[in-house]
C-alpha cells in the first residue's frame, strides 16, 4: 500500500503551482550550474534569499515539473528583418515551440515603430508561426518600449513568464528612455532572453539588452552562426525549464526603491538570478 | 627581361596618360547618362538595380567628371551635345531614391554604396543647372529644406553639419531652412542618446546617468545650434509651433527643464493640432517623471492628458504604464497595456492613427515626400 504522504507528494509534484498575484510577491528564476550543468534535484531548504542583506522566507519553489511556462516571442518586426533573416525566426520560433508541453503557451509580439500583437497566448503553436510566417516585416525599431510592453502582456499567474527576444538592431524609435525601460522591468517578474546575432552587435550585445537580461536574471546570448539561431533557442528554453523559481512575500512596510538581492544554495554552485527589484 | 620591363612602364604611361583617363571619364559618363534616360523614360526600376552595382569610388569619380561640365548647362543649350534639364532633373530623382533606399535598408546593406555618394551626386546636379531657368530656384530651396537634412540625420552626422551648415548659409532668413536644419540637429541629439554606451541594470543609477548625460549634452555643438536655428525660426515666425515643440524638446534634452516647460506650455497654449499638443504632453510628463526626485502625480496627469488628445497613440499608453507602475499600480499599467495590444494585430495603416512620437522622429520626412512627389510629376506627369 502506497503511503498517503507519498501520494500527497505525487499529487503536488504534479499539480501546477498557485503563485499570489504578482503584485503581492517577489519571484527570483534562479540558474545553478555545478560542473559546467545544470543542478537538478534542488529543494526550497536548499535555497536561501537575502533582500538588502536581510533573510526573506521563500515560500514557493517552482520547477519544470510543477510551473508551467507562458512564452513570449518579442520579435522584431522592422524592415531589416526581411528575407532570410524572417526565414530564419521562423526556423528559431518553431524550434522553441517544439519544445513546449501541452501545459504552456506561446505567444507572439511584433515590434518595429510599433508594437502588434500576432498571437495572444495559446497551446496552438501552429497558430504563432502561420502570424510569423504571414507578417511583413516594416519601419524602425522601438526595442525598449516594446520590452515594457511584453512585460505587461502576461495574463497568467501561475506560470513562468519567459519572454525570448529576437532583434538585429539598435533603438531607433522608443519614447521611453533606457533607464525608464529598466524601471518597469525591475517592478516585473518576467525573465528576458535576448537573442542577436554576432554580425549585428560585433560579438556583445547593446546595452540595453545587457541591462534588460541582467535585471530579470536572464541572459543576452550572441550567435556567430546565423543557421544556429534555431539550435540556439532549443538551448535556452532547456536551460529555461531547468531553473527554479522562488517567491517570497516582501514586507509590507518595504520602502520604495531598489532591494538589492543574494540567492545561495546549499552545496554551492554557480548561480544565475536578478540582482535585485524594485518597489 | 629589359624589353619586358620597357613594355610594363610604357603600358603604364598609357594607363596614366590624360588621353586615356579621359576617355575612361567619358565611358563613365556616358554609362551613367544612358541610366538617367531609362530613368526618365519611366524604366525606373531596372535603372535604379543597375544603378545599385556602382560602387562608391565609382560614383566619386563621376561626381569629379561631372564638376568640370558645372556651369555649361544653360537653359536650351545642353552641354555634351545631350544633357538637358530633364535629364538633370531625372538624375537629381534618381540619385535621391537611391539614397533613401539606403536610409531605410542600411542594416541590412542592401546597397553597396553609401548614401552620401548619391546624396551629393544629386546636389551637385542641382548645381549643374542654371538659377535663373524657370522653376529651378523654387525647387532647389526646397531640396534644401527637406530633402538634405532629412536623410543626413539617418545617415552620416559628419553630413548633417555640412550640408546644414550650407543650407543656412544660402537662406539664412528661410523659415523652413532653419526648421529643418534645428530639427537635424535635435534629432541627432536623441539619436546620440539612443546609442548610450552606458545603461546601469540598477534604476537609480540609470535616473543618474541619464541626467550627467543630459547636461554633457548641453555642451556639445549639435545642442548649440539646434538651439540657435530654432531660436533663429521662431524669430521669423513667433509661436511657430513645431519650432516651439522642438526648441522645448531640447532644452529638455539638454536638462534646462524650465526653458522647455515655456515652450512646451507654449504649444499648448497656442496649438490645436492634438498630434502637437500630444507630443508637448509627452514632453511635460517625461520632464516631470525625470526629475530629481521625479513628480509622478503630475507626471500622470500629463500623459493621461496626452492620451485624451490622440487615444490610439502607443507612447502614450505605455509612458501611462510606467508611471502607473511607479505609483504601485501594476494592475492599472496591466490593464492599460492589454488595451493597446487588443486588435493590434494588423498594422495601422490609416493616417489619423499615426502615431505622433513616430512622426516627430522622422523629422522632415513630409516635406522630403512632398518634394519627391513633385520632382515625380514634373518628369511623369499624371494620367488625365
Amino acid at each position: 500500500m502506497t503511503p498517503v504522504w507519498l501520494l500527497a507528494l505525487a499529487l503536488a509534484l504534479q499539480a501546477p503551482l498557485t503563485f499570489k498575484a504578482s503584485t503581492e510577491v517577489v519571484r527570483v528564476d534562479v540558474l545553478v550550474m555545478r560542473g559546467g550543468r545544470p543542478a537538478s534535484g534542488l529543494r526550497l531548504e536548499d535555497f536561501e534569499v537575502r533582500e538588502n542583506g536581510v533573510r526573506r522566507n521563500v515560500e514557493t519553489l517552482g520547477t519544470d515539473a510543477n510551473t508551467p511556462i507562458d512564452m513570449l516571442l518579442l520579435f522584431d518586426g522592422s524592415a531589416s528583418v526581411r528575407g532570410a533573416r524572417q526565414q530564419l525566426l521562423l526556423e528559431a520560433a518553431s524550434a522553441a515551440m517544439k519544445g513546449l508541453r501541452p501545459t504552456d503557451r506561446a505567444g507572439l509580439l511584433l515590434f518595429s515603430h510599433e508594437i502588434r500583437r500576432l498571437t495572444k497566448f495559446t497551446s496552438d503553436w501552429d497558430s504563432v508561426i502561420g502570424a510569423l510566417k504571414a507578417s511583413v516585416p516594416s519601419g524602425s525599431t522601438s526595442l525598449g518600449d516594446s520590452l515594457v510592453a511584453a512585460s505587461l502582456a502576461f495574463d497568467r499567474t501561475e506560470a513562468r513568464r519567459l519572454v525570448f527576444l529576437f532583434t538585429d538592431g539598435a533603438d531607433t524609435s522608443s519614447f521611453l528612455q533606457d533607464y525608464q525601460v529598466i524601471e518597469a522591468l525591475a517592478r516585473g517578474n518576467v525573465l528576458v532572453y535576448s537573442f542577436t546575432l554576432d554580425e549585428e552587435t560585433g560579438g556583445a550585445p547593446g546595452p540595453l539588452l545587457k541591462a534588460a537580461t541582467e535585471v530579470t536574471g536572464g541572459r543576452a546570448v550572441t550567435e556567430k552562426n546565423p543557421k544556429k539561431l534555431a539550435a540556439v533557442f532549443r538551448e535556452a528554453l532547456e536551460e529555461v525549464r531547468a531553473r527554479y523559481l522562488l517567491s517570497y512575500t516582501p514586507d509590507a512596510n518595504t520602502a520604495p526603491g531598489w532591494r538589492r538581492l543574494e540567492v545561495k544554495v546549499k552545496g554551492g554552485g554557480r548561480i544565475s538570478a536578478r540582482k535585485g527589484y524594485a518597489r | 627581361m629589359k624589353a619586358a620591363s620597357g613594355v610594363r612602364v610604357l603600358a603604364l604611361a598609357m594607363v596614366l596618360s590624360p588621353g586615356v583617363l579621359r576617355a575612361e571619364a567619358q565611358s563613365l559618363i556616358d554609362e551613367y547618362h544612358a541610366l538617367v534616360r531609362r530613368y526618365r523614360e519611366n524604366d525606373r526600376e531596372p535603372a535604379l538595380r543597375a544603378l545599385d552595382s556602382w560602387t562608391e569610388s565609382q560614383l566619386e569619380r563621376l561626381r569629379g567628371d561631372l564638376a568640370d561640365l558645372r556651369g555649361s548647362l544653360v537653359p536650351g543649350q545642353p552641354p555634351s551635345g545631350r544633357w538637358d534639364v530633364v535629364d538633370m532633373r531625372a538624375a537629381v530623382l534618381m540619385q535621391t531614391e537611391r539614397a533613401l533606399v539606403y536610409v531605410y535598408n542600411k542594416p541590412s546593406g542592401v546597397l553597396p554604396n553609401a548614401p552620401s555618394a548619391h546624396l551629393d551626386l544629386a546636389k551637385r546636379m542641382i548645381e549643374f543647372v542654371d538659377p535663373r531657368h524657370e522653376g529651378w530656384s523654387e525647387f532647389r530651396l526646397e531640396w534644401w529644406r527637406s530633402v538634405v537634412p532629412w536623410i543626413y540625420r539617418h545617415t552620416d552626422r559628419e553630413g548633417v553639419r555640412g550640408y546644414t551648415l550650407e543650407a543656412v548659409g544660402l537662406f539664412p532668413k528661410d523659415i523652413e531652412v532653419r526648421l529643418a536644419v534645428g530639427t537635424a540637429f535635435e534629432l541627432s541629439l536623441r539619436s546620440d542618446w539612443a546609442a548610450t554606451p552606458d545603461v546601469p541594470a540598477e534604476p537609480d543609477a540609470g535616473h543618474r546617468v541619464f541626467l550627467k548625460r543630459r547636461l554633457e549634452r548641453a555642451r556639445t555643438e549639435d545642442a548649440r545650434l539646434a538651439l540657435e536655428n530654432l531660436t533663429a525660426a521662431l524669430t521669423l515666425s513667433p509661436n511657430h509651433p513645431e519650432a516651439l515643440l522642438r526648441r522645448g524638446r531640447t532644452y529638455q534634452l539638454t536638462g534646462q527643464d524650465s526653458k522647455a516647460v515655456a515652450d512646451l506650455r507654449a504649444v499648448l497654449a497656442s496649438v490645436a493640432s492634438p498630434h502637437h499638443r500630444q507630443l508637448a504632453r509627452l514632453f511635460l510628463g517625461e520632464i516631470h517623471q525625470t526629475a530629481s526626485p521625479p513628480r509622478l502625480d503630475e507626471a500622470r496627469g500629463e500623459y493621461e492628458a496626452a492620451l485624451l488628445e490622440v487615444p490610439g497613440a502607443q507612447s502614450a499608453r505605455l509612458a501611462l504604464a510606467t508611471v502607473l507602475l511607479l505609483l504601485d499600480d501594476r494592475e492599472g499599467a496591466e490593464a492599460l497595456a492589454q488595451e493597446m495590444l487588443e486588435g493590434s494585430a494588423a498594422p495601422r495603416a490609416d493616417a489619423a492613427f499615426f502615431e505622433p512620437w513616430s512622426l516627430y522622429g522622422l523629422g522632415q520626412a513630409p516635406l522630403a515626400l512632398r518634394t519627391f512627389s513633385r520632382m515625380r510629376t514634373e518628369l511623369w506627369p499624371p494620367k488625365p
